[in-house]
């Protein structure tokens, strides 16, 4: 005569794998949410400190240069190291949110911020007349096979730079209109495609070219 | 979450429901771990020893074989299945002083052949098949012999250990056999065994030729057989504490080799009896065992290669990476953890880990073997066993599908 699982073991076992996986399952949804808490708080204050910022080159007109570009220099550099960080958050994020109303939200706001800041911090260049940073704007999309590697080099150019390398990454499948208006204005058709200062570069950039042309704005021990 | 990710979980959750099953089956019945039968009567007894090129271990083997307790003279019989090193020296030693009887094949045969070839010249009640790399502890036969007091009990297995831990495989395989052999138990308790190792298990010798001996042409005849003997109605007895040693292979391409013809031989075996898939004639088995241990691998083997396909990309886009960055890998070491680097999708993955020290620390209770002096080969087993497990599980999947030929 055969054994038979008795049924109450098998029923039990059922719903102590159900209850063990669900909470595995709650746990990773709890961390998930955890994060794009933290996220939401991080461009809350991102965006404080870009409206601060707006608001210190509305003053330079009033208040003159020798007052205001000092507070501006400061104010870019943490503004920087906070984009940075939120861009990285965000990426970090990516995968496990397809699809998530909130993550969507928070890259569209985010997408807004990076944009307001590219576009303040080039108006800052001109009217402080500052020449210790370069802009760049990187157009990627998630088709384009050597983008992962294009971020890989700017990441290791921007730590070595840190705030003299000011990095704006736009995700150009992402139907927010601020970044759409800008792929029309530099005819983004490429990708990864890089606008660095005036210059426009497409396809996958080594570290060489990219410091090159840096290096013609600004000094560092980099590019001797 | 992706297709392939929902994959590693189906597989989590269907591993944790088996696994469950097992540890509540073992917890119901665990007074009866070590639970063993006097025999009525002292059954004459066999013991076949199928040797192919194994001059590093016949000796040992044999002379544990002589120290056995035993209430009756045992009969051994080594065949000889072809070797071409010193294996036919070291028998005749043995045989000059009427120790051994040997079967010579000229040629190799195969270990299923061998058995065959020995069987018919055995009349004794019981007979044993040993691996000719087995230390076989002298009270085995003791404890195992009463089992077969139960008429419908075909065979028994001993409890396997590792005669050698020096290198780090060794010692994952020590952790790996200490499992098993907890494992091993509670599959009797329900039924399910479906492998009677060829490192000592005992067979009622009148059961074996009635159902026509092993199959000579299976790459893992101690599974076929016990197959067989599950279709034939009759049961599987093991019993925990007779220890039995073997040698495990030492290096990576052994134990590949090793582990590529045992899962091959379950595959193969998997088809062969497929009439016992969902059958409710044969228990937990039909019902229960074989068709969930199928759903675990193939999502396993899915997942793996999932993981190994994304880890590939990931490594070719990072050494590109460098490559564009002029081999300056000053900025790599930036890395900082924060909550953002954990990945949730994986998350899930790490409740194995509690688990898997939990049976961990059960299988040595019940192997009686010291936890607490074994932490490192415990932990090589946490994070290499799974890794290479899927590894070759894959591998022999791919060489079924492909139809690559392999030889005992």
């Amino acid at each position: 005569m055969v054994k038979k699982l008795d049924r109450d073991v098998l029923v039990f076992a059922l719903i102590i794998s159900t209850i063990l996986f669900l909470s595995g399952v709650a746990l990773g949804w709890l961390l998930n949410e955890t994060k794009l808490g933290i996220l939401e708080e991080s461009l809350t204050e991102t965006k404080g400190d870009i409206e601060n910022f707006q608001l210190q080159i509305l003053l330079l007109d009033n208040l003159g240069k020798n007052i205001t570009c000092p507070f501006l220099e400061e104010q870019i550099k943490n503004l920087d190291k906070k984009a940075y960080e939120l861009g990285s958050k965000l990426e970090s994020l990516s995968k496990e949110n397809t699809g998530n109303e909130d993550y969507i939200k928070a890259k569209s706001e985010y997408s807004r911020i990076l944009v307001t800041y590219w576009s303040l911090a080039g108006k800052m260049k001109n009217l402080c007349g500052h020449e210790n940073f370069v802009s760049v704007l990187y157009f990627f999309s998630k088709n384009c096979l050597t983008c992962d590697e294009q971020s890989f080099v700017l990441t290791h150019i921007k730590d070595k730079l840190n705030e003299k390398f000011l990095v704006f990454t736009l995700d150009a499948d992402f139907d927010e209109p601020v970044i759409k208006i800008l792929k029309k204005y530099y005819n983004i058709e490429k990708y990864p495609t890089i606008i660095l200062e005036n210059n426009k570069l497409e396809g996958l950039q080594n570290k060489n070219n990219l410091l090159n042309i840096t290096c013609k704005y600004i000094e560092s021990d980099i590019c001797s | 979450m992706n297709i392939l990710i929902a994959t590693g979980y189906l597989f989590f959750y269907f591993s944790l429901y088996m696994s469950i099953v097992l540890i509540l089956t073992f917890l119901y019945r665990k007074n009866d771990f070590f639970k063993k039968n006097k025999t009525k009567c002292s059954p004459s007894i066999s013991v076949v020893i199928p040797a192919y090129n194994t001059e590093d271990t016949i000796e040992s083997t044999i002379k544990s074989l002589l120290k056995i307790r035993y209430s009756k003279p045992i009969e051994i019989v080594v065949v000889n299945d072809g070797s071409t090193d010193n294996t036919a020296e070291i028998l005749k030693k043995f045989e000059k002083k009427k120790k051994i009887k040997i079967i010579t094949n000229d040629v190799n045969k195969g270990k299923g052949y061998s058995l065959n070839k020995a069987l018919e010249t055995i009349n004794t009640d019981l007979f044993v098949c040993l691996d000719a790399d087995s230390i076989v502890d002298s009270n085995c036969l003791l404890k195992m012999v009463g089992f077969f007091n139960d008429s419908k009990v075909g065979a028994v297995t001993a409890g396997l250990k590792v005669a050698r831990k020096d290198t780090i495989l060794e010692k994952v395989q020590y952790v790996e056999y200490l499992l098993n052999l907890f494992w091993r138990k509670i599959m009797v308790f329900l039924d399910t065994l479906t492998v009677t190792p060829g490192v000592f298990s005992i067979y009622k010798t009148n059961i074996i030729k009635k159902i026509g001996g092993f199959d000579r042409k299976n790459l893992t005849e101690d599974m076929e057989i016990a197959l067989r003997l599950h279709t034939k109605g009759y049961k599987i007895e093991n019993c925990p504490d007779a220890y039995v040693k073997t040698f495990c292979p030492k290096t990576f391409i052994a134990l590949y080799k090793q582990r590529v013809r045992w899962y091959r031989g379950v595959i193969r075996n998997f088809i062969k009896y497929k009439n016992l898939l969902f059958n409710p004639r044969f228990g937990n088995l039909g019902i229960f065992f074989l068709p969930l241990s199928i759903i675990i691998v193939a999502f396993a083997v899915l997942f793996f290669l999932y993981l190994v396909i994304n880890g590939i990309y990931q490594f070719i886009n990072l050494l590109f990476g460098i490559l564009l960055i002029n081999f300056d890998l000053s900025t790599l070491l930036n890395f900082q953890f924060s909550i953002f680097s954990i990945d949730t999708n994986y998350l899930l993955l790490l409740l194995f880990l509690p688990f898997g020290i939990y049976m961990l620390k059960l299988s040595f209770d019940y192997s009686k073997e010291y936890i607490k002096s074994n932490i490192s080969a415990s932990l090589f087993f946490l994070f290499i066993f799974p890794f290479y497990s899927l590894l070759f599980w894959t591998a022999s999947i791919f060489y079924e599908i492909f139809g690559v030929e392999k030889k005992w």
